[in-house]
């Protein structure tokens, strides 16, 4: 057992007892995990290739929960960690193109920093996590559901379990907050996320 | 929660998502009316909505995630060249290997989709079985069919497909995410049956049909599909079997819930077992994915080590028929109505019949029971959608008893005939005209009581619902009990042994019930199962006596039955307590119901819909007791379940939102009952439309609690509402329409609007008395208030002889109604001038309210 495991493992233990502060400290050692993880991924991808920001959640909560079943009140604080990490991770990345781009903070990245390339949606993500703030105090249930769905990449069965609501209710939450973001967005370029060919042999 | 603009944005949005083109339009004229702001806020969320299913967020982070392995593969070549194709780049990976769109140069230019086989495949046979029907594959031309052109051998060994790319989603990714309705589903998935009979004619069989070989790409705004793969399901198939679905780990690495039984039977046998209808097979599969929301037996549930019972399923089990596993998908039920622009209750309905029949028939085990052709399925579904006659048959009892009264038409009464083809199949019975349910009931009482039947019909559905599911689970028992109907009770209707006579329903069951208990000694299940069906047909035919005695009996059968099964037990006690309430037997009904909930409640955790519709049903026979306490309980956890089962949009949630409303008026919380009753009409409205008997009973319980707390104003529009639908939908001579004629009148009369009233109170005294006993609660409100208006528009006479025969006709022990009497009587003779018989009427008020704070029973 890693030793990020035993803590996550401790930390869902007291969350679990009813104490809610633990929660605070699973952020950063998901956050952590997260990165490293997308790191050492990346080291054996060949360039120009992306890893999926939902993939690399599942296989964080694999290495720091494992196979136990924390039950479902504690998997959502994992996933609501998770996801926030994700968001985090993916805005620092675009930020730091942003300045890449506009010919600063070149100092800044070496190489041991260069950050993984992590499959950013093909958003402004910068615009993304604005729009979500707002969203968030306006509808934040919407705002939760997006936090699961799309960054931890729960389904909407998940999602719906974790937020505590049916799952109509959850994907209603999920349309409305698509739109919404969606419109909030539209003032920037949107090229939008093509669906992808999916061809399955 | 922001501001009310956005708040009411959000809510518009929610509906119209719901909503095609036509039906947003209205709404938004309707609820932006002279907002244009608001109006533009919603049109730009249903525009971004609708540019959305596809692209922006993806339509399912997780279900692309879970899909999509974490780490590229080794040998990730892009840009690499196999043979004359370039690799662009990856589209997918699979069981099998690896997708990539390719760049052909020579001897044409285009774009093209790669396969490219893992290892641990025969090359040189997997290539040598495409060419030889690369002949075959060749003359297929059919727009609905993706094109293969090419196999070959990688650098390393591996076979590889060259086919047409076809850039698109698996159709029911699509389905679902256009949120199709379900003829369009019909519509698309008949392109499918195209595209496999042109194959079928050129001598191709697919073998491996499944959503993710059924492409769909939009062309113009038009949907399209693409059946990809055919010849490759063969050529890589050592077996012909499927076998090639497991590898040597024994681990399922395909989809194998499209499989057809002779495939899953001759999977390692070597045998080539596979024909055009083994293609039929998996259609039907598809097809029931497509319009139920799961296919028949879930691959989840299998394990590695499950392949063989896997197999044994497919070729054993009866799979659930779709409208059966639409209402067993338990939580995503209702996501799977939605997808489909449907409530679960119309789900399923929509499912059952014609739809069940053609998809079970295109599924049968025996391919020779299947549809002959694809285009012969493509054809009934054809019938299916205009209407007529489909030839796909249901194999039920129903059936086998409509053959019978065929062939013995002569001696059967059609009304007795019609009865027992609905019990022998367990079918859902329609439930009969409102009647007045005993002398003594309140006004009140009987729109409760009118309620009730219609509860009383939906919990009838869902109890049919739910025999279904239980037959399908317990074939051999649906064996044992419709052969004892079908002998017994349609064999005592035989021409020989009715003689001429009209053998009666009664008739016919009371055979059936004397033999019931000698026909399944010491099968204790079998036999509360029939004296369910019994019982039940009883209550239909409102011999509640017998009736009772019947499902007391099977409730005491399910109690013995070893092991005890407590759903069983709390379905039997929740059959009984339903016939006892209409018997006014109502503290025995609660016990049982409290009994049921209980048991219920020990299975579950969460709420499901039988447990909700019990709430139902006890919460309202508490209310008929007025213990509006328990009620309270009872109902707050009602409206709990009800909407965790069926969300808010719901006639079933309605309900509840009225009872409680009642609870709360019982209680005398006015403001708060109103409350509820409005949501109750909101939700009325919007599932039945307003020409709907619920919304008017709903629209009729918000105008008498506003009539109630003395909102004349308020409750005169809703009342007049609910008399013109009541009109409508239940005819000018109903008993409804007349006590909310009463309530209208009642409402001008406050008003001292006597021209108004008029017209309304006469109508209501004349339905009253046609159709009731003078005695009658309803027929004597009729005379009060017809005798309000006499007194107070002068008619002292006529008033007199309406309030003198309410009074005569009213029991002693009336207290509040006496006293009330008397008080008009009094007004009535100080108006008239006559002193002597007021001071005497004055007495009798002090009497009767003496009486009644005496603390005997009242009536409120």
């Amino acid at each position: 057992m890693s030793s990020g495991e035993q803590r996550v493992t401790r930390i869902l233990e007291t969350l679990r007892s009813g104490d809610d502060r633990a929660g605070e400290e699973l952020l950063p050692l998901v956050y952590d995990e997260l990165r490293a993880l997308a790191r050492a991924r990346l080291a054996r991808t060949p360039p120009g290739n992306t890893l999926q920001p939902t993939a690399l959640v599942h296989e964080a909560y694999m290495r720091l929960i494992g196979e136990e079943d924390p039950g479902w009140e504690n998997r959502a604080h994992f996933f609501g960690a998770a996801a926030q990490a994700m968001r985090d991770i993916l805005v620092e990345q675009a930020r730091r193109k942003a300045t890449l781009k506009r010919g600063g903070g070149r100092r800044a990245i070496d190489l041991d920093h260069a950050e993984p390339a992590i499959e950013s949606p093909v958003i402004d993500m910068l615009a993304l996590d604005e729009a979500l703030r707002s969203l968030e105090a306006s509808e934040p249930r919407a705002h939760q559901v997006v936090m699961l769905h799309f960054f931890a990449g729960l389904t909407m069965e998940q999602t719906a379990q974790a937020v505590g609501v049916s799952e109509r209710t959850a994907a209603r939450e999920w349309r409305y907050a698509r739109a919404k973001l969606k419109k909030e967005l539209d003032g920037g370029s949107l090229p939008g996320v093509g669906a992808g060919e999916e061809g399955e042999l | 929660m922001s501001g009310a603009g956005a708040d009411s944005a959000r809510e518009i949005f929610d509906r119209a998502v719901e909503l095609d083109a036509e039906g947003r339009r209205r709404l938004l004229d309707e609820r932006c009316a002279g907002n244009m702001a608001l109006r533009a806020e919603v049109e730009e969320l249903l525009r971004c909505d609708d540019e959305m299913s596809t692209g922006f967020l993806g339509a399912d982070a997780g279900a692309v995630a879970a899909a999509s392995g974490l780490i590229p593969s080794e040998d990730d070549d892009v840009g690499a060249t196999i043979g004359r194709y370039r690799l662009i780049r990856r589209l997918g990976a699979g069981g099998f290997g690896v997708v990539y769109l390719a760049e052909q140069t020579e001897p044409v230019r285009r774009s093209v989709a790669l396969k490219v086989i893992k290892l641990g495949m025969d090359t040189r046979s997997v290539v040598a079985r495409f060419e030889a029907e690369r002949q075959a594959l060749a003359m297929m031309d059919h727009p609905h069919v993706a094109r293969v052109y090419d196999a070959g051998a990688t650098a390393q060994g591996r076979p590889y497909f060259v086919m047409e790319h076809v850039p698109g989603v698996p159709i029911t990714a699509h389905c679902d995410g256009s949120r199709l309705d379900v003829e369009s589903r019909l519509r698309l998935f008949m392109q499918v049956c195209g595209a496999v009979q042109h194959a079928h004619q050129k001598g191709i069989i697919h073998r491996d049909l499944k959503p993710s070989n059924i492409m769909v790409t939009e062309v113009d705004d038009d949907a399209e599909v693409k059946v990809i793969d055919f010849g490759v399901a063969k050529a890589i198939d050592t077996t012909g079997a499927g076998m090639t679905r497991f590898t040597e780990m024994g681990q399922v690495v395909g989809t194998p819930e499209y499989m057809s039984p002779e495939q899953a039977g001759a999977a390692g046998t070597g045998m080539d077992v596979v024909d055009t209808r083994t293609d039929i097979y998996s259609l039907g599969v598809v097809l029931y994915e497509l319009i139920t929301g799961a296919p028949p037996f879930e691959s989840q549930s299998l394990r590695p080590g499950g392949l063989l019972e896997l197999q044994r399923r497919i070729r054993e089990d009866e799979a659930p028929r779709p409208s059966v596993r639409a209402s067993s998908l338990g939580d995503s039920a209702a996501e799977a109505a939605a997808l489909r622009r449907l409530e679960p209750a119309e789900h399923r309905r929509l499912l059952r019949g014609d739809l069940d029949w053609i998809v079970m028939r295109a599924m049968e085990k025996d391919p020779a029971r299947r549809y002959a052709s694809a285009s012969e399925l493509s054809q009934d579904l054809e019938r299916h959608l205009s209407s007529e006659p489909v030839l796909a048959r249901p194999p039920s009892a129903g059936y086998r008893a409509s053959k019978f009264v065929r062939r013995h038409r002569a001696g059967v009464a059609a009304a007795t005939v019609a009865a027992l083809a609905m019990l022998a199949g367990a079918a859902a019975l329609t439930v009969g005209m409102v009647r007045a349910v005993s002398a003594e009931a309140s006004a009140r009482e009987a729109r409760d009581a009118e309620i009730e039947q219609r509860r009383l019909a939906e919990a009838r559905l869902i109890e049919a619902e739910e025999a279904r599911r239980r037959a399908a689970q317990a074939a051999e028992e649906t064996e044992a009990v419709n052969a004892f109907l079908l002998n017994d009770l349609l064999a005592s209707v035989r021409p020989e042994e009715a003689r001429g006579r009209n053998v009666t329903v009664a008739e016919a069951l009371g055979n059936a019930a004397e033999r019931v208990g000698d026909a399944f000694r010491d099968q204790p299940a079998l036999e509360a199962t029939v004296r369910n069906a019994i019982g039940n047909t009883y209550r239909s035919l409102s011999d509640y006596e017998s009736a009772v005695m019947h499902l007391r009996a099977a409730l005491e059968l399910r109690r013995k039955v070893e092991p005890v099964d407590l759903n069983q037990v709390s379905f039997a006690a929740n059959n009984l307590a339903i016939v006892l309430r209409q018997l006014g037997r109502l503290d025995e009904a609660i016990e049982l119901y409290h009994e049921a909930m209980e048991l219920r409640r020990a299975q579950t955790d969460g709420y499901d819909a039988d447990l909700v519709a019990l709430l139902h049903n006890y919460s309202a026979a508490l209310l008929t007791l007025n213990r509006w306490e328990d009620a309270e309980q009872v109902v707050l956890e009602s409206v709990d379940g009800h909407l965790e089962v069926f969300g808010e949009e719901h006639a079933a949630t309605g309900m509840t939102y009225t009872n409680m409303g009642r609870v709360l008026r019982g209680m005398g919380r006015h403001e708060e009952a109103i409350e509820w009753f409005s949501r109750s009409v909101t939700i009325m409205r919007s599932v039945h439309g307003d020409d709907h008997p619920a919304t008017g009973t709903a629209v009729n319980f918000l105008g008498t609690a506003y009539l109630q707390s003395g909102m004349n104003e308020e409750a005169v529009p809703l009342l007049e509402e609910c008399i013109e639908i009541y009109r409508r939908v239940l005819g000018p001579e109903h008993i409804s329409l007349g006590i909310a004629m009463q309530h209208l009148g009642d409402a001008y009369l406050r008003m001292q609007r006597y021209e108004d009233a008029a017209p309304f109170l006469h109508e209501s005294h004349r339905i009253a008395h046609s159709s009731l006993p003078p005695d009658h609660t309803i027929a004597r409100g009729a005379d009060y208030y017809l005798g309000q208006l006499k007194s107070a528009t002068s008619l002292y006479e006529e008033a007199e002889g309406l309030f003198l025969q309410c009074y005569s006709l009213t029991p002693e022990q009336r207290y509040d109604t006496r006293a009330d009497l008397a008080l008009s009587l009094t007004t009535l003779y100080e108006r008239w001038e006559r002193e002597e018989e007021a001071s005497r009427w004055r007495e009798r008020i002090e009497h009767y309210e003496r009486l009644q704070a005496g603390g005997t029973e009242g009536d409120s």
